[in-house]
């Protein structure tokens, strides 16, 4: 029996920031994670479904695909793109209820990321945006993670020419970033 | 001899052929008018292509980033800029609030400067800043119910609702947007708190340059003083370039219709000037008997030819000069084309010098034969040939080469040029040999026909050169008349659907395929017709035939386009699949699998043929894809075109089905209506019944860019029709001058006791056979020219115009009718004294 029998599995699903748009797929921050894990010699195996333009309105049939692969952990990273088009937040914030309803009844363990719109989106939405995560979180009992960009968003250095992805230096933050948050929650 | 005295001589050579020197000016003023005119009306609309350009860029050169720029990079790369004007402004996405509801849009963040071109045209109240005010695209004024005077809010401020945008200069050829746009003064950008730490926006600094400056040398200096990949420096040639494809296919276009022109307006002159020295060989010979010599007969027969084209041109320009604001009233009532034709300098001079200087260049071949005349030819009937020595060969190296150059100039490319002029000689050559081959033929069988058939064919054989010519030149033109109508037709039907019924009114994506099925529901409904939703499944390219595809940006120091190419790699793609082929899509290479069903084998993809092109795949590759996590091997079995603007959603991968209808997918579709009410209706219940799905109302992008194309259609046929006409006239000349150079040949035959009715009979075998020659040829040819022109150069699908050609045969036969009639009138009027009189 190998090794990898005894393996967790965690998956990240999200969207073009876990795709890693516009960079290749090693320096995406999920490879990235995986890589550190392997050097640590964890028993984690770490995989992404990333896709770009995702809504959270995916997230339960995106969810439903992924659980064919028995994962241990799922790190949902989804609504950044609800965000960013204006959806409303009460839509999001059921279709994501909906997958974590599904993902508690399934008993799979999940990790809820917290996601923010930029400051120009006004302080209004922008408020009732990023309250739906930790509201989220306490109703389904899940963890709530880290905002994925924190320490990248608004800097153009460590973003693409569209100032929204991340190159592949803004990857490597996020990576040690959510690699610190793993370490300790797993 | 002085100066004067050859001026003299010229003038009562040309006053002593009075009507061949009328006719020849006549010819050629009329080829000139064509010429001006298409000149005049490309130059016209590549003006206002440019003007237009300008007016989307809002301004000569745009500098944007998704960043804010330091005070020392601004201020690094005015100090290379003669700037006349500029304007900073901002575009970001931003909620608009409203009491009741809330809605994306684009927020456009204006000085006082913008737009440095063109205006914006706002209802009610114009651009001002005197307090915060809020200007909106229509489409959003229903969806919100604003009234004049009610406040909304963008950020932290209230804005007052001032008007709808009428029309914004810059978005022009806008595309598919996800939100509508709103205007608002940059004084209120602070306030409305827009701009903070991690805020998305883009900054622009746009300038109206010094119009003495170079643009595009302006647009490398800044490229090279400013590193950052993430800096986007445009001007006016990208954007016109990048804006519309539909641009690039019109200009295009009417580079290839003047140069034909201009290749037409040549070798009709040439055909002109070589006919005219053969009637004026003998005089030419006396003039060497009487001992003129050969430079002092050089300089008449050149001066003669300079007061023909200097006449011409100055005739020319005057008719071109009065039939303008005919031309001009006819465009703009008519055809509703909103050009300003304007009879520049630049159009001017240059067709001038065209018109005066070329048929001393084309002269050349009839100097060289006045070099070789001998006074002994005066008692011989023989034709005079030029020799094909050194300088002949020099002369034509040289025509050649400048023609190119013309051609460069005109197409403002050495690639178009070269290729044109390669075509036009490598087609004379075809033509000459096309000649011969008829000839030799018609000389073998000729023994078999009656005497009257045979003379026909003799008159067409005993003469081959000049019948080597004349057929070239008829074939040429009918090249023309058969060709460029379908060159419009193709670029028209790739860029302009035929009816109305085929222009979506709304795109919607981000459709979950449990949706699906409701969404077709209500599309039966209300809109009463069957929805076809295309899957779209997020991929990656990880290898081509095993090689790593992705490739890496992390050197600091990449080229902006190195950094580009990296990143598009990067970036992933969206597959679909399908068991059919879109009506806008055809295989030119390999097979289509429509069905995967072996699952030993790898399932067979189609691609795209230009983004196979660029990414350097072919039939037969192997590709490997990964689709979220999970890795799928394919081949490409075939390539594809597509009509990219036929509205419907296109992919550049194409998958059997079979293979993706487990992965994770979104879907998405156009609709199309007539019914406005409808639609709007289908719109409303989508929305409020699938909140997640997007909509982009596109009906107003698309009656934008269409009224654009109608109005650059109207343009395309005005000026194939002007080309046509060049044709027909180069045709017509061509018949006419032939039936003048037999008239003397008929005149003897009649008085060797030939019934006249024999004698038409001859004249009009021979024409009958030229005729149906070279529009046989010049047709068939024409169509074979046209798919490769449109195929390889236009790269888009052929639309061969059927209809054009039943009109061009109901128009040629019976202007070659009338030709003929009108031309052979003076053989029913023979008389045996002007064969003497001639002599």
């Amino acid at each position: 029996m190998s090794s990898q029998s005894f393996a967790k599995k965690l998956i990240f699903l999200g969207d073009s920031l876990t795709e890693g748009y516009g960079v290749p797929q090693e320096a995406a921050f999920p490879q990235l994670i995986e890589q550190k894990f392997k050097q640590d010699k964890s028993e984690w195996i770490i995989s992404a479904s990333g896709s770009s333009g995702s809504t959270s309105a995916s997230t339960l049939s995106r969810l439903k695909w992924i659980s064919k692969d028995k994962p241990d952990v799922v790190f949902v990273l989804m609504g950044s793109n609800d965000g960013l088009r204006g959806l409303k937040v009460e839509e999001t914030e059921k279709n994501l209820s909906q997958a974590l309803e599904w993902a508690s009844e399934q008993k799979i363990k999940i990790i809820l990321g917290q996601l923010h719109v930029p400051p120009n989106y006004g302080k209004d939405y922008g408020k009732r945006f990023t309250e739906i995560f930790p509201r989220l979180a306490k109703k389904y009992k899940v963890k709530l993670g880290p905002f994925l960009l924190n320490d990248v968003a608004g800097k153009p250095k460590l973003n693409q020419a569209d100032g929204i992805h991340p190159n592949e230096k803004g990857h490597a933050i996020i990576a040690n970033n959510i690699y610190k948050y793993l370490k300790k929650e797993l | 001899m002085k100066i004067k005295d050859l001026f003299k001589l010229s003038i009562l050579e040309l006053t002593r052929y009075k009507s061949i020197s009328l006719f020849l000016i006549l010819n050629l003023t009329l080829g000139l008018i064509g010429f001006f005119l298409l000149q005049i009306f490309q130059q016209s609309l590549v003006l206002q292509s440019a003007e237009r350009a300008q007016i989307v860029l809002g301004g000569d050169i745009s500098i944007s980033a998704r960043r804010s720029f330091t005070p020392e990079e601004v201020k690094q790369w005015e100090a290379e800029l003669k700037i006349e004007k500029f304007s900073k402004f901002y575009s970001m996405f931003s909620m608009l609030r409203t009491a009741n509801d809330s809605k994306l849009v684009s927020v456009g963040v204006f000085d006082d400067n913008f737009p440095l071109y063109g205006k914006f045209k706002l209802s009610d109240v114009s651009f001002t800043n005197d307090q915060p005010r809020v200007w909106i695209d229509p489409e959003i004024l229903d969806i919100l119910s604003l009234k004049n005077g009610d406040m909304v809010e963008i950020g932290d401020q209230k804005f007052l609702y001032s008007g709808i945008i009428e029309e914004d200069p810059t978005r022009l050829f806008r595309g598919a947007a996800f939100a509508p746009r709103v205007l608002i003064h940059q004084k209120y950008l602070g306030v409305a708190g827009l701009m903070k730490e991690g805020s998305t926006f883009t900054e622009y600094w746009n300038y109206k340059l010094n119009p003495q400056s170079n643009v595009e040398l302006n647009k490398t200096k800044i490229e090279t003083l400013v590193t950052d990949p993430v800096v986007r420096v445009q001007s006016t040639k990208d954007k016109a370039e990048d804006s519309n494809r539909i641009l690039k296919y019109f200009a295009d276009y009417l580079g290839l219709v003047a140069l034909v022109a201009l290749g037409l307006c040549f070798l009709c002159s040439s055909y002109l000037l070589q006919w005219t020295f053969l009637t004026k060989k003998k005089t030419i010979a006396i003039y060497k008997t009487l001992g003129l010599s050969d430079k002092k007969i050089i300089s008449i027969y050149l001066i003669q030819n300079l007061i023909i084209s200097v006449l011409a041109c100055f005739l020319s320009v005057v008719l071109v000069q009065s039939l303008l604001p005919i031309v001009q009233n006819l465009i703009i009532n008519r055809f509703n084309l909103p050009l300003q034709l304007v009879f520049g300098f630049k159009a001017f001079s240059v067709t001038s010098m065209i018109a005066i200087f070329g048929p001393i260049l084309i002269v050349v071949p009839q100097i060289m034969q006045i070099i070789d005349l001998r006074p002994l030819m005066l008692f011989q009937n023989v034709d005079t040939k030029v020799k094909k020595n050194i300088w002949y060969y020099i002369w034509l190296v040289v025509s050649v080469s400048l023609f190119w150059a013309l051609a460069v100039w005109q197409s403002h490319s050495y690639q178009v040029a070269s290729i044109f002029t390669g075509a036009l000689v490598a087609l004379i050559i075809f033509f000459q040999l096309i000649n011969r081959a008829i000839l030799v033929v018609l000389e073998r069988f000729s023994s078999n026909f009656n005497w009257l058939l045979k003379y026909s064919v003799k008159g067409l054989t005993r003469k081959p050169a000049s019948t080597g010519l004349v057929f070239t030149t008829m074939c040429l033109s009918t090249l023309v008349l058969s060709l460029l109508p379908h060159v419009k037709t193709s670029i028209i039907s790739e860029v302009r659907p035929e009816n109305a019924s085929l222009m979506p009114r709304l795109f919607l994506f981000d459709i979950q395929p449990d949706q699906v099925n409701g969404i077709k529901t209500a599309s039966k409904e209300i809109l009463k017709s069957e929805l076809e939703l295309s899957p779209m499944v997020r991929s990656r390219i990880l290898k081509i035939n095993d090689k790593n595809y992705e490739r890496a940006a992390t050197n600091d120091n990449m080229t902006r386009e190195a950094d580009q190419e990296a990143r598009s790699r990067n970036r992933g793609i969206n597959i679909t699949y399908r068991n059919y082929l879109q009506n806008s899509e055809n295989i030119i290479e390999g097979n289509f699998e429509p069905v995967h069903t072996d699952s030993e084998s790898l399932p067979q993809v189609s691609l795209e043929k230009r983004y196979a092109q660029r990414m350097n795949i072919n039939v037969g590759d192997k590709m490997t894809f990964d689709v979220q996590g999970v890795e799928l091997q394919a081949q490409v079995s075939s390539l594809r075109q597509v009509r990219w603007t036929s509205f419907q959603p296109n992919f550049f991968i194409l998958f059997p089905v079979g293979v993706l209808e487990e992965a994770p997918q979104i879907f998405l579709t156009s609709v199309y209506s007539d019914d406005l009410k409808a639609t709007k209706k289908f719109q409303n219940r989508v929305s409020n019944e699938f909140k997640n799905v997007s909509i982009i109302d596109v009906s107003r992008t698309i009656e934008t860019s269409l009224k654009y194309v109608d109005q650059m259609s109207v343009g395309l046929q005005f000026m194939a029709w002007l080309a046509v006409l060049v044709g027909l006239f180069v045709f017509v000349v061509l018949l006419n001058t032939q039936i003048k150079e037999r008239l003397q040949e008929m005149n003897l035959l009649q008085i060797l006791g030939a019934p006249s009715e024999s004698v038409f009979k001859i004249v009009l075998t021979q024409f009958a056979i030229l005729i149906t020659a070279s529009i046989c040829f010049g047709v068939l040819l024409g169509l074979a020219m046209a798919w490769v022109l449109i195929t390889f150069f236009f790269d888009i699908k052929t639309v061969y115009d059927l209809n054009y050609l039943l009109i061009l045969g109901s128009v040629l036969l019976p202007v070659c009718g009338l030709a003929l009639y009108v031309g052979l009138e003076p053989l029913k009027k023979l008389n045996p004294m002007d064969l003497i009189r001639q002599q």
